[in-house]
């Protein structure tokens, strides 16, 4: 029990040094605006091809097809996922089904979209919460509590996960309700198709199952991203030198992969893992990966950066 | 000696094949002001730092009221509230918010408490202000407030008087005072400034390249200064003239001679035998200015026989 309060009490600490600053709230903020953006651009586009969408998704797929043809590698996973559009637009042409029919679900289930947006703000927290100790230079003032490095650390790492976790509830939330204000609300019961990759046929399911499938999974990314950030935390002195390699691996790393999907080695690296969604709505980045698979690495990664943050936090020498 | 509250015992750190430590064994009586003394660069950081496990020892023991450092670092800095170098705060928060975070991390300290320590450093009129807006004094004091939340036993200031003005370093001074004597704190300092140690401590270490060069209180340091001869200087009409009546008078000191000026080097009670000398001879005397060897001289000699030399 003591335990518990102790750990409560660090964590009180982080979190009045996160709200206290005034950017914590401009990153909340922009996620609403965010949101309300893209409401309203699916908005505009909906109302233009509400009518007319059979048309619109016929000519989609004679583009998609022109568009594999004119790539290098046809059997990599920028041609998987074009292959696997034009099976859904060619399902929801021969069901009848729109894909444009919008409501709050059918929202959040698009919203899913720009989770790495929230990525993104939470590794602005993360990145910063141990490196801005040192640049403030209040570490020294931290250290010497009777509190023993592990637990500082400890208390850090959760408060970033945290408020990843508050970030994500924060995205889930105004998408539903935005997108109720704009398109009505409810549509749990809205289809949902995916193509799913182990045997390449079109399923269709709700939108309410696939989100909270795709919820669930992207905490997942989301979970590592921080972690990530978290650890680089740990090793640079300097914030803002923390803040941009985070931003950068976020960024680049998923897009590297696209590219290194060739080479065999490249499914064991972190990206190539981090979206576990690939095993359920597909594309996969590798045919021969599972889900099981998939976890395992992440699981290793995820114990090593652990490590790495935890051992050069508590060997550090706080000098002058 | 009263009885010990830290203890070091083969304090030891290097890095790479560089000694910055070597070896420090000596205790740190309680109830008192010790200084630690040495010029920059002579380890007396990163001391101070290791004793508070800010810095990892190669080899040896620091024991605070005999818990092992390294072993029960929780246990041991409950005893311990620290100043390290300038006392850097969150300056997006509150002066109370600062100090609500660090009580938070330290188990049993009551809001009262926070407020208790706000009444004493005097800070209770600007408590609630960022510490942005806070003057250096402000801040210096507020630092103070945080050392103190968990009532330490040993209180450490690391250089605790750089980039502060002379009122400032006065303000510490007596709060220093005033805590040792009301608290019954010990309190433990480091600065390359004699001048400042002079008034502040009880007992110094000085060290040296890493090394204990030795331990003595202050007033060892004062008993040994008083019996020294100074260098007294005599202004007078006939510098060459007043050389030659002193010089067989005093035949143990050298006569100077300077313009306008002779120097001796003699003890305090011969300097009027030396004024009655020279106007019964003829010798007007304008002014007599004594340059005494202070202790920061002192400390040059001890410091400069390198390595643990004699001292004086």
């Amino acid at each position: 029990m003591a335990e518990v309060a102790k750990l409560y009490n660090l964590m009180r600490v982080e979190w009045l040094k996160i709200r206290k600053r005034p950017r914590t709230w401009v990153l909340a903020a922009l996620l609403v605006v965010v949101v309300f953006a893209m409401a309203s651009i699916t908005n505009f586009l909906g109302s233009e091809t509400k009518d007319n969408w059979k048309e619109g998704l016929i000519q989609e797929n004679q583009e998609i097809q022109s568009q594999i043809t004119a790539l290098e590698d046809v059997a990599g996973p920028a041609a998987k996922q074009l292959e696997a559009k034009m099976k859904i637009n060619e399902y929801h042409i021969s069901s009848g089904i729109s894909p444009f029919e919008m409501d709050a679900w059918s929202f959040v289930s698009l919203s899913t979209n720009i989770t790495l947006l929230v990525g993104i703000f939470a590794c602005v927290i993360a990145g910063d919460i141990v490196a801005s100790e040192f640049t403030w230079g209040t570490v020294k003032m931290l250290l010497i509590r009777p509190v023993s490095r592990s637990r500082i650390l400890f208390a850090k790492y959760m408060v970033s996960l945290l408020f990843g976790l508050f970030l994500f509830v924060l995205l889930f939330a105004s998408a539903y309700l935005i997108g109720g204000l704009f398109f009505g609300f409810g549509g749990m019961e809205t289809p949902h198709m995916f193509v799913d990759p182990s045997n390449n046929t079109v399923v269709e399911t709700t939108k309410g199952e696939s989100i909270t499938i795709n919820f669930g999974l992207k905490f997942v990314t989301l979970f590592m991203a921080i972690t990530i950030a978290f650890m680089i935390s740990t090793i640079f002195r300097s914030s803002s030198l923390s803040i941009a390699i985070s931003i950068l691996l976020l960024l680049v790393g998923p897009n590297l992969m696209t590219f290194l999907a060739q080479y065999e080695w490249a499914k064991y690296l972190l990206f190539a893992n981090t979206e576990l969604i690939q095993h359920i709505e597909g594309p996969r980045l590798y045919e021969d990966t599972t889900m099981g698979f998939s976890i395992a690495v992440l699981a290793v990664y995820f114990v090593l950066m652990n490590a790495i943050s935890w051992i050069g936090f508590k060997k550090r020498d706080v000098g002058a | 000696m009263t009885q010990a509250v830290v203890q070091l015992r083969n304090l030891t750190k290097r890095i790479g094949n560089k000694t910055i430590v070597d070896n420090l064994s000596f205790d740190i009586p309680a109830g008192e002001v010790f200084g630690f003394l040495g010029p920059n660069g002579a380890g007396k950081t990163t001391t101070i730092r290791m004793i508070m496990g800010l810095i990892s020892m190669s080899q040896g023991q620091v024991l605070v009221k005999g818990i092992d450092v390294t072993k029960d670092f929780e246990k041991a800095m409950r005893h311990i509230g620290a100043i390290v170098e300038n006392p850097e705060m969150y300056k997006f928060l509150s002066g109370y918010e600062n100090l609500w975070h660090f009580a938070k991390m330290t188990p049993g300290v009551s809001d009262e408490r926070i407020m208790e320590v706000v009444r004493l450093v005097g800070l209770e009129n600007r408590i609630r202000d960022k510490v942005k807006t806070y003057s250096l004094g402000m801040r210096q004091r507020l630092g103070l407030a945080q050392a103190l939340l968990h009532r330490p036993s040993v209180l450490i200031l690391d250089e605790p008087t750089n980039g502060l003005d002379p009122a400032g370093i006065r303000e510490l001074r007596d709060h220093l005072r005033m805590l040792t004597e009301k608290e019954g704190l010990s309190v433990i300092v480091s600065s390359h400034l004699l001048s400042e140690m002079e008034l502040m401590c009880d007992r110094v270490a000085i060290i040296q390249a890493g090394k204990l060069v030795d331990v003595k209180t202050m007033k060892e340091m004062k008993a040994a200064d008083a019996s020294a001869q100074d260098s007294v200087f005599f202004e007078v009409e006939k510098p060459a003239e007043a050389k030659r009546v002193l010089a067989p008078l005093w035949p143990d000191s050298a006569v100077v001679e300077h313009e306008g000026a002779v120097e001796l080097t003699i003890a305090g009670d011969q300097v009027p035998v030396v004024i009655s000398q020279l106007v019964s001879a003829g010798i007007n005397v304008f002014g007599v200015r004594k340059q005494s060897k202070s202790l920061e001289d002192k400390f040059l000699e001890m410091t400069s026989h390198g390595g643990g030399g004699q001292i004086v």
